[in-house]
């Protein structure tokens, strides 16, 4: 059941109407009934069972690091709790992929004909609720959080289905409290959360799935493509990527919203991040705020002895975890640690930067922050080639193939045959790409209406510059909201982060 | 909440929803301008392609004539613009047939077998023309190729003749009805509902059809399944009921119809001959067999409704007996044959309906038809390599 199925209509329809009608006090039960029909609906048993088994256990822990005093024993329930979720993760996510790697050392070292192959499972929306139950534990311990008392609060908080599947990452501290104290449907509520459902709905179906209609024949088959298409269609997978992440997260939000629940803002404008570290903070930001806390910090501290390279290490290794997390793969890897390897050059020449900035004046210019802005983008898109390819050679063929190709590159730029045009659409009419930017142009205007309107950053995304419109206004902007969802989509792709 | 606000809510509402429908609207009109050169204002329909000639008794495709990706050239054809003369050294194939050759919804832009020829064939010398015409029917093959089609000097024809137009025509000539039925222009006679007239002139309710049924088809295909069952079962009910009037369907196609379709056949192809032009006949591929008539009887139920006199076991009779008379006129008068309802599937993965393919049997069938000219010694100009087609993997 996606987010854009009619099923999906229908079950929030159906859920919100209950929820409605239902008492206050009822109101957990059924969003966490509804919550495991919705996971039950992907036909896969053994998730429900994962998603009760990391529940019971969190829950378990949680009470027990509480209620003992010992440091050790809380260590220990801590541990049991960390380990007993990282297990169910391994065994659901991981195998497969060190099956494969434990098969390729044997063949080529000592046993020529090792299979110790293992079909991978369907782990959607696994790696998201073992994270929230990590986080949950060590939040306890840390003695940030007190734990949930309720069994049933505590279950529905990891399995709130609009955040089931593809997150934001909640902290317990976010979600406990709201569903505890949670409100009448209002209005209010019912409009921002359509609102913001339509507008990720709109980034998903209209543009990011246009989008893959581009990128995916090129990265399927690299090798048939060269210089010009190789480079356009990265910055199109840029693209694609935060159109359908943020997209889902919108609808995510939106769906949440309507039961008056406010998830966390997964996304803040990353394309006009000034550096790496300021993406990190624009991007993915519940999972890379739970990186930092959770993985980063506690390692920094760790190497601390380290002076100079402690931090540098610590971001290496916790963006290689940041690369496993996303899957299991090695392009995967390779792009976590590129995205390592930027933050700890930023890190280690902090200081020099600064220095050279200052001497040339440029401090505070608004040309260096569009030649920050510039230079991220293009760090950001080079790693999303290692992100997309279906294997690092793949990968390394898109990297190396514009820079040994220069000269082919820009050659078709100059001869008369216009061969670069169609380079550039990437087989494509001329038109299907015009469009699709004009789209891209649209939805980034009316994100920045949006900024200027909402009086909260929570509240962008609601559209609430809407609500001031005439009511023949608000029908027409619906009309065509709606029509080019509906009408102009490219066809049911699934999202990309689902696989995470 | 007093009358007043109730009220006031109410016409605040209507308003909304009025200004919502329009826009939508508007955007259908303004999609289908700018993409497909439609007209604003005026109606906007695949009858827009073909016109019935009234000297000819035929329709035939409308000159320039465009619907969303279908597109006639000048001379009234499938694709781009061709000139009368042709290039020395090309020799020109001209696909006949009905919609199966023209193009359906079921495949992509260039996906109809016609153009998947031209692509496998591009290399070579050939020149592929889809001179077809949804709803042409065997007798008026002949006179539309003298009228059209010998002018451009075709050195091949490939003919797909749909059997259960023949064998329709042949059975309505023999149990003339009182009652006449208007034609939908198509050349196919079958009624035309008026509230479907009415809806297809509202652009985005046509589109809005097709999404919902996409949509619902995704989420629940036994559902949908079900309701069309239903809904066929009706329609067919009323199209018995007007063409039958009391009659029960044929199960077995008689002999005489066969051997009027076997000599129309063997005329056309003797007519052809007279011209100098290779002729290769196929027998036409139908979804449905006897192996899977209660696998999808949405599907047959949806096809009986244009040949309402054949129950589906009719209509498998027609099919098997006709092909078999195509490929014994095919014998006969020695001309290039492609068995094609033996190659293509019989499953949905192949048929998007019960005659109309989809983009994998259209490949089948154009590669199997390309094999065959470029392995006769009739047709072959130079040597030739098939060109490699995009794989179909995964679609």
């Amino acid at each position: 059941m996606t987010f854009t199925s009619l099923t999906y209509f229908i079950f929030l329809f159906v859920v919100l109407f209950l929820f409605a009608i239902l008492p206050l006090q009822k109101r957990w039960v059924l969003l966490l009934v509804s919550s495991y029909i919705f996971y039950a609906y992907l036909n896969a048993p053994h998730l429900l069972i994962a998603l009760a088994i990391v529940t019971v256990v969190s829950f378990c822990c949680g009470l027990q690091i509480y209620k003992v005093n010992a440091p050790t024993l809380k260590k220990y329930w801590l541990w049991s709790g960390i380990i007993t979720n990282l297990t169910v993760l391994l065994l659901l996510k991981y195998l497969p992929f060190l099956a494969d790697n434990l098969n390729l050392v044997l063949r080529h070292t000592l046993i020529a004909h090792a299979d110790y192959s293992i079909q991978p499972l369907i782990a959607i929306g696994v790696s998201y609720f073992v994270f929230q139950g990590i986080s949950y534990l060590i939040d306890i311990y840390l003695e940030v959080l007190e734990p949930e008392t309720h069994l049933g609060y505590f279950a529905l908080s990891m399995s709130f289905f609009p955040k089931l599947l593809q997150g934001p990452i909640e902290r317990g501290e976010n979600l406990l409290p709201q569903l505890h104290e949670m409100a009448p449907i209002s209005v209010d509520n019912l409009r921002a959360g359509t609102n913001r459902f339509l507008w990720g709905m709109f980034k998903k179906v209209a543009i990011a799935d246009h989008l893959a209609t581009f990128v995916d024949p090129v990265y399927q088959n690299v090798h048939s493509y060269s210089g010009f298409s190789l480079v356009i269609a990265t910055y199109l997978f840029a693209l694609q990527i935060y159109f359908d992440f943020s997209g889902y997260t919108d609808m995510a939000l939106g769906a949440a919203r309507c039961f008056n629940i406010r998830l966390t803002q997964n996304f803040n404008s990353p394309y006009v991040a000034t550096s790496v570290a300021d993406f990190w903070r624009r991007w993915h930001i519940s999972f890379s705020s739970w990186i930092l806390d959770y993985i980063f910090k506690p390692l920094q501290f760790s190497f601390r002895d380290w002076r100079r390279w402690g931090t540098p290490l610590a971001l290496m290794v916790t963006f290689a975890a940041s690369g496993i997390w996303h899957g299991a793969s090695w392009c995967f890897v390779s792009w976590g640690v590129l995205h390592g390897f930027y933050l700890s050059f930023a890190t280690l020449y902090k200081k020099q930067k600064q220095k050279l900035c200052k001497a040339f004046g440029l401090e505070k210019s608004a040309i260096l922050k569009a030649w920050q802005i510039f230079v991220t983008f293009h760090l950001v898109c080079f790693s999303w080639i290692f992100f997309r390819s279906q294997s690092i050679s793949d990968a390394l063929y898109v990297a190396w193939q514009p820079v040994v190709g220069i000269q082919r590159l820009f050659s078709p730029m100059t001869s008369r045959n216009f061969e670069w045009v169609k380079q550039i659409f990437l087989g494509k009419a001329p038109q299907e790409f015009i469009g699709i930017m004009l789209l891209v142009v649209v939805a980034a205007g009316i994100r920045f209406l949006d900024q200027r309107t909402a009086k909260h950053q929570d509240q962008v995304g609601e559209l609430t510059g809407l609500a001031e419109l005439p009511v023949w206004a608000k029908g027409c902007v619906y009309g065509a909201i709606c029509y080019v969802i509906a009408f102009n989509g490219a066809g049911s792709q699934s999202f990309i982060y689902l696989q995470f | 909440m007093s009358t007043l606000s109730i009220i006031r809510f109410s016409f605040r509402s209507n308003i909304a929803i009025i200004f919502f429908l329009l826009t939508i609207e508007l955007c259908s009109r303004l999609e289908d301008s700018i993409r497909y050169g439609a007209p604003f204002l005026g109606e906007y329909n695949s009858k827009r392609l073909r016109t019935m000639s009234e000297t000819d008794g035929f329709s035939r495709n409308v000159p320039n004539a465009r619907f969303e990706k279908w597109q006639n050239n000048a001379l009234g054809f499938r694709g781009s613009d061709i000139s009368i003369q042709k290039t020395p050294g090309t020799k020109r194939i001209i696909c006949l047939g009905a919609s199966e050759t023209y193009g359906s919804v079921f495949e992509g832009s260039g996906k109809d077998w016609p153009s998947q020829l031209n692509s496998i064939l591009s290399n070579s010398s050939f020149q592929v023309v889809n001179a077809s015409v949804v709803g042409m029917s065997l007798n008026s093959y002949a006179s539309y190729m003298k009228k059209y089609v010998l002018k451009i000097s075709p050195d091949i024809v490939i003919c797909f003749v749909n059997p259960m137009f023949s064998a329709v025509i042949y059975e309505r000539k023999c149990n003339t009805t009182p009652k006449t039925i208007k034609s939908n222009g198509s050349g196919n006679n079958y009624p035309l509902i008026s509230k479907q007239k009415l809806i297809a002139n509202i652009r985005c309710f046509t589109k809005l059809k097709q999404i919902l049924k996409t949509a619902i088809q995704t989420s629940f295909p036994q559902l949908l399944k079900q309701y069309q069952i239903r809904d066929n079962e009706n329609q067919l009910k009323e199209a018995e009921s007007l063409r039958l009037m009391g009659r029960s369907p044929i199960n077995t196609v008689s002999d005489d119809s066969v051997a009027a379709f076997k000599t129309e056949l063997t005329n056309l192809v003797v007519f052809l001959k007279s011209h100098g032009i290779t002729t290769m006949l196929s027998t036409y591929p139908m979804l449905m067999s006897r192996d899977n008539l209660s696998k999808y009887q949405e599907i047959f139920l949806d096809n009986r409704r244009f040949s309402v006199e054949f129950s589906e076991i009719g209509m498998i009779d027609v099919v098997d007996r006709y092909n078999s008379a195509i490929s014994e006129v095919a014998k006969e008068q020695r001309v290039l044959f492609v068995d094609s309802n033996k190659l293509v599937p019989k499953t949905t993965e192949y048929f998007g309906d019960n005659v109309h393919y989809t983009e994998r049997a259209s490949h089948i069938i154009a590669e199997e038809i390309a094999t065959q000219l470029i392995n006769s010694s009739s047709v072959r100009t130079k040597p030739v390599s098939l060109k490699p087609m995009l794989s179909l993997e995964g679609r």
